[in-house]
């Protein structure tokens, strides 16, 4: 299916791959998606619409398994503070419905704030503009597609213990011989 | 293997967790996630700015990490196992108007309250003449590599972390010092080092590490020589 995202994306003369998934209306996270779309969870940005007072709004877009750090976000945006918009305001600010909001065609050009970590990776996926439609791009071109800005977005997690750590799906280990 | 040789992996003396390093909009590191085992050599392999020495010094305590977590020594991190951590970097931070034994005199007065090994024993360990006159101004190359070996090695550390050990020598110059790292080696302490001159670390390295902007290109096991 052809969104609203990739049109635009075209339109920029941008490369960028649609992926498919199927959607399951009860588990809309990035987690679940990530899954469904075979990416790791850091590789798969969700879009956040958040305010910072009545007519302020910016999209935060971050890795499907951070969480939002209200106060960087609003630091970033040189907001008083910031908030999420509530589920029923989504739709009307952007045009999109849950699960499905991406920063192309909203229905404002809202400023677009990404996670700075969105450098570390060839390939992001974000949401192409419907629920089950995802756009994979290479970082550069989707933040100059969006026209954003990048910054440290997330809460820190909290430490790790190391007899829990699942270690080195992603990476590497030395072992013994 | 034999039924009943332990397959115990021993714990890690260090560990980077998806540690990536972000300078501005560069990307230094890039989610690099290893392990380091007690009494093993390390090399670091790259080009110039594939993170070599941003990973050095985010397992010294010099930098933190931008994301992903980094820990060392039973879950301390880098900053609070200083004491434990020698880091010798590209450049060798010696004092070339004094000498050797007056430069590592005046780097063991900076650690007060900690048990340094003595200067002209640790000079000794590294193959320098303590008794020499000669200010530090006046030493070869090797001489001053080895020189800011000792001066790492003053405190004792358990993990050694050596930032181009081998730049600038000849190649005797270098021999000597993987003999000498080959004898920590084997004293079970932990080395990591950078090189862009692999075939030197050969005989000691443990593992291979090669780093490709920022990411870990590969890891692979090396043939060091026992």
């Amino acid at each position: 299916m052809k969104t609203n995202g990739a049109r635009i994306l075209e339109g920029l003369g941008i490369a960028f791959e649609l992926k498919e998934y199927e959607v399951d209306p009860d588990d809309l996270s990035a987690i679940s998606v990530a899954n469904k779309v075979g990416m790791p969870p850091e590789q798969v940005f969700k879009t956040l619409l958040t305010t910072g007072g009545p007519g302020e709004y910016v999209f935060a877009v971050i890795p499907g398994d951070a969480e939002l750090d209200f106060k960087k976000l609003a630091k970033a945006a040189g907001m008083r503070a910031a908030e999420m918009v509530s589920l029923k305001e989504v739709q009307p600010l952007t045009g999109y419905i849950r699960g499905g909001v991406t920063v192309f065609g909203a229905k404002k050009a809202y400023p677009v704030f990404v996670d700075e970590t969105v450098i570390l990776f060839d390939q992001i996926s974000v949401s192409a503009g419907a629920r089950g439609t995802q756009l994979l791009v290479a970082p550069d071109d989707y933040l100059r597609a969006a026209e954003a800005q990048t910054a440290d977005l997330t809460k820190d997690p909290a430490p790790v213990q190391s007899s829990s750590m699942e270690h080195g799906k992603y990476g590497h280990k030395g072992g013994r011989r | 293997m034999a039924s009943g040789e332990s397959t115990a992996v021993p714990q890690p003396i260090a560990r980077l967790d998806k540690v990536s390093k972000l300078f501005g909009s560069f990307a230094a590191l890039r989610q690099v996630s290893v392990d380091l085992e007690p009494g093993r050599c390390y090399v670091l392999l790259g080009e110039n700015g594939a993170g070599k020495s941003t990973l050095l010094r985010i397992l010294a305590g010099l930098l933190r990490p931008s994301h992903g977590a980094v820990t060392v020594f039973d879950q301390q991190s880098p900053q609070e196992a200083r004491e434990r951590i020698g880091y010798m970097s590209h450049a060798p931070m010696l004092y070339d108007e004094l000498t050797a034994v007056e430069n590592l005199r005046y780097f063991a007065s900076l650690y007060p309250g900690r048990p340094c090994t003595a200067p002209e024993d640790v000079l000794c360990q590294v193959g320098l003449d303590p008794a020499l006159t000669r200010t530090l101004g006046q030493y070869s190359q090797g001489m001053r590599q080895r020189t800011s070996l000792a001066r790492v090695l003053l405190p004792v550390p358990e993990l050694l972390l050596l930032d181009e050990p081998f730049s600038n020598m000849d190649v005797e110059s270098a021999g000597q010092m993987v003999a000498l790292l080959a004898g920590f080696r084997q004293a079970n302490r932990t080395i990591v080092l950078t090189t862009h001159q692999r075939e030197l670390a050969a005989p000691i390295a443990d593992w291979v590490l090669t780093l490709h902007a920022g990411r870990v290109a590969s890891f692979e096991p090396g043939a060091p020589t026992r």
